[in-house]
C-alpha cells in the first residue's frame, strides 16, 4: 500500500503549526489564520544560550509573509521572548525558481537561516551569537499570488495564527557558557572620622569595575600576589598564601586605570590611611589609649579642646630612682 | 459505514498510537503497570551528554504531582519532567537536568490525560528500556564536550551563560596576555591567551565593612607637635609609626628626666639628686 510521504503529508495539515492555529475559512480581513496548509510543510528551530526561551511560557510563530517584488516572497519568523522579538528569522522564496524547477510535483525548497547577533560587547565580536537558529521548508506556494496580488502586500499574524509546534523547538537557554568576563567589586572605602567633614570621591563608589569582557576561545588562570593555583583533576583550586604567585604587592592595585591619579590626595586608595602615616606606638609601645603617667617632679597637664599635652618639669617630688625601695 | 480522515492533524495522528515511544516499547513495566498510548503524542528530548536509547526511567508519583525521569544507556537519570497535580494545568512537561538546564519536552495528549498518572498510586515505578524506549528521532542528545558548559560551586550551584569572575573582599582579578608556545604545532608556533590574573591582597578597612552599624572611623594622631624653649618641630612616625622620646641630649648625659615604659603608656619623672645615694 502506498503511503504519502512527509513533506506532502503535511501539504495537508496544519503541521507544522499547531492545528486551528492555520487553514482557517476567512471571516473578515486576511490574516495568517487563513495561510493554506500547503505553503509550509516543515520547519524547526533552535534557541541559544542567551534566548531565556521556555516551553511553557514562550512561542515561535510565523509572524509575517510579504511580496517583496514581482517573484520574491519573505517568511518571518518571530518570538515572543521579552527583549528578542526583534530577533526575527526571515526566510526568503524565488517564485520563479520555485515554478521553473517543478516538474509535475511540488517543489519543496528548504532554507537554513539564523537571527541577527545578539551584541554582548560593543568592542569585540568575540562572544557574539545569534539567538536562534531555524529551518523552514516551503510546499506550493501558487497561493501566495491570490493571497498577496500586489508587490508590497503582507498577511500578518494574530495572536492565535500560525504557531508552531513546541517540540519542533530545541531549547538550549543557559546550558552552555557564552562568554567569560572579569570585574571588580568596589574596595571597601574609608568614612571620615565622626566631626570631620565627609571625603569626597571623585567618581561613584560602590561600584563593580569591569576589567576585561569576552575573553578568548582559550582562558588560563595567572597566580598574583600572595596567591598559589591548584590542579585537582577537574577541580582548579586558588589559595590565599602569603608570599606564594608574584608575592607580596609592593603598592595598592588599582581597580580601574586611573585610580592612581584622580585620588592622589589620599594617603591610599580606599581613603585610609597608611600604616606608616599614622602614629602607632611611643617608644615601641603601642596602646590604643596611650598614657603619660607623672613619675614625680613633672606635671603633667591635659589639654584636650587643643589637642595638647604639657609636661612641665618642675623637679619637685622627685624620687630616688624608681623600683628602688 | 466507517470513515477513514486520509490527512490526521499531527497530534491526532499520534495520540492513539504509541509515538513518541518506539514502536518496540511493551509500555508497561514488570509490575504491570501501563503507559497508556495517548498519555504523549510528541517530545523532543535534548539532555546534555546524553547518549543512545532515550526511555523514560521511574515516575515517582507523590500527592501533588508525578516526576518523570528519563534515562539511556549510560545513566537511569538523566532528566527530569513535573506534572503538578493542582494549578494550572498543563499539556507540556519541560524536562530539565540535575543543574537545571532545558533538556526537552513531553507534549501530553492533553493535560487530563497527564493528571490520569495519578491514579497510578504513590511511590516509585520502575521502567526499563525495552519498556518505554523513545523514537531515535525525538532524542537529540548534545554533546557533553561541546567547550566548556558551565561552572559548578562547591555548593553545587551550576553557573553558565555569560559568566562574570568578580573579585572582592581583598581579591583583585586583573587581567593579562600570556604567550604560550604550542610544542603540538610544526613550527612551535606561539598562541596568545587571555589570563585571568588572581591577586590577593586583602581588604584593609574590612571591620567597617562587615561592622558597618557599629564601627566608628577612628581619628587618628599623624604628628606630634613639639613646642620647647627652644622653639617648636613637628614629629612624624618612622615607617613602622612609631615615634621615640628620650630623656637626654648630646649637650647632658646625665639628665635627672626619666622615662619609663608601662604596659600601655609612659611614666615621666625626674630623679632628685637630692635624694640619690650618698
Amino acid at each position: 500500500m502506498a503511503h504519502n510521504n512527509w513533506y506532502n503529508t503535511n501539504t495537508y495539515r496544519s503541521y507544522p503549526f499547531l492545528e486551528g492555529s492555520v487553514n482557517q475559512p476567512p471571516s473578515g480581513p486576511l490574516t495568517l489564520l487563513n495561510l493554506p496548509n500547503e505553503v509550509i510543510v516543515d520547519c524547526g528551530f533552535v534557541f541559544t544560550c542567551r534566548s531565556g526561551f521556555s516551553y511553557e511560557n514562550h512561542r515561535v510563530f510565523l509572524k509575517e509573509i510579504k511580496r517583496v517584488s514581482n517573484n520574491v516572497f519573505t517568511f518571518t519568523f518571530s518570538n515572543d521572548i521579552p527583549n528578542f522579538s526583534g530577533y526575527p528569522l526571515v526566510f526568503t522564496r524565488d517564485y520563479s525558481v520555485y515554478s521553473s524547477s517543478t516538474s509535475g510535483g511540488i517543489n519543496y525548497i528548504i532554507e537554513y537561516q539564523q537571527s541577527d547577533d545578539y551584541v554582548f560587547d560593543l568592542s569585540t565580536s568575540n562572544c557574539n551569537e545569534p539567538i536562534w537558529y531555524g529551518f523552514l521548508v516551503t510546499g506550493k506556494l501558487e497561493s501566495l499570488l491570490t493571497l498577496l496580488p500586489n508587490v508590497g502586500d503582507t498577511i500578518t499574524n494574530t495572536p492565535d495564527s500560525t504557531i508552531v509546534e513546541p517540540t519542533l523547538i530545541q531549547n538550549n537557554s543557559q546550558s552552555y557558557v557564552t562568554s567569560i568576563n572579569i570585574a571588580n567589586k568596589d574596595r571597601t572605602r574609608a568614612t571620615a572620622p565622626p566631626g570631620c567633614p565627609p571625603i569626597s570621591w571623585p567618581f561613584p563608589i560602590g561600584q563593580t569595575y569591569v576589567k576585561k569582557k569576552c575573553l578568548g576561545k582559550k582562558v588560563c588562570f595567572v597566580p598574583g600576589y600572595n596567591c598559589d593555583i591548584k590542579c585537582y583533576k577537574n577541580t582548579i583550586q586558588c589559595c590565599a598564601i602569603k608570599g606564594s604567585g608574584l608575592g607580596e604587592p609592593c603598592s595598592e592595585i588599582p581597580l580601574f586605570p586611573n585610580e592612581v591619579n584622580v585620588l592622589s590626595t589620599l594617603s591610599s586608595l580606599s581613603g585610609a590611611e597608611l600604616c606608616n602615616s599614622v602614629l602607632l606606638s611611643i617608644n615601641g609601645i603601642s596602646a590604643r589609649l596611650f598614657n603619660f603617667y607623672n613619675g614625680g617632679g613633672v606635671v603633667i597637664t591635659p589639654k584636650p579642646a587643643e589637642h595638647k599635652v604639657v609636661i612641665n618639669v618642675n623637679m619637685h617630688e622627685g624620687e630616688k630612682c624608681y623600683g628602688s625601695s | 459505514m466507517s470513515e477513514r480522515i486520509l490527512y490526521p492533524e499531527w497530534r491526532d495522528q499520534n495520540r492513539d498510537t504509541k509515538y513518541p515511544f518506539s514502536d518496540s516499547a511493551k509500555m508497561r513495566n514488570r509490575h504491570g503497570v501501563v503507559i497508556p498510548n495517548n498519555l504523549f503524542v510528541d517530545a523532543i528530548i535534548h539532555p546534555i551528554g546524553g547518549r543512545e536509547r532515550m526511555y523514560l526511567s521511574r515516575v515517582i508519583i507523590q500527592y501533588d504531582r508525578a516526576v518523570l525521569f528519563i534515562g539511556d544507556v549510560g545513566a537511569r537519570e538523566r532528566c527530569f519532567g513535573i506534572i503538578p497535580f493542582s494549578g494550572t494545568l498543563s499539556d507540556k512537561v519541560e524536562l530539565q537536568d540535575q543543574f537545571g538546564r532545558p533538556a526537552g519536552l513531553l507534549l501530553g495528549s492533553d493535560s487530563s490525560n497527564l493528571l490520569n498518572l495519578a491514579s497510578w498510586g504513590q511511590g516509585s515505578h520502575e521502567f526499563d528500556i525495552e519498556d518505554s524506549e523513545f523514537c531515535a528521532n525525538v532524542c537529540v542528545p548534545l554533546p557533553v564536550n561541546g567547550g566548556i558548559r558551565g561552572f559548578i560551586l562547591e555548593d553545587g550551584t551550576y553557573v553558565s551563560g555569560d559568566v562574570w569572575f568578580v573579585g572582592e573582599n581583598g581579591v583583585i582579578l586583573d587581567y593579562v596576555t600570556v604567550e604560550r608556545r604550542d610544542f603540538t604545532a610544526e613550527d612551535n608556533q606561539t598562541e596568545t591567551l587571555d589570563g585571568i590574573v588572581i591577586n590577593v591582597v586583602g581588604d584593609p578597612l574590612f571591620k567597617r565593612k562587615f561592622c558597618d552599624n557599629v564601627f566608628q572611623t577612628p581619628r587618628f594622631i599623624k604628628r606630634i607637635k613639639v613646642i620647647g624653649p627652644n622653639g617648636q618641630i613637628i614629629l612624624t612616625p618612622d615607617p613602622q609609626g612609631n615615634i621615640n622620646f628620650y630623656t637626654s641630649n648630646r649637650l647632658s648625659s646625665d639628665s635627672p628626666l626619666r622615662l619609663i615604659g608601662t604596659e600601655n603608656g609612659i611614666i615621666v619623672g625626674v630623679v632628685s639628686p637630692y635624694h640619690g645615694p650618698q
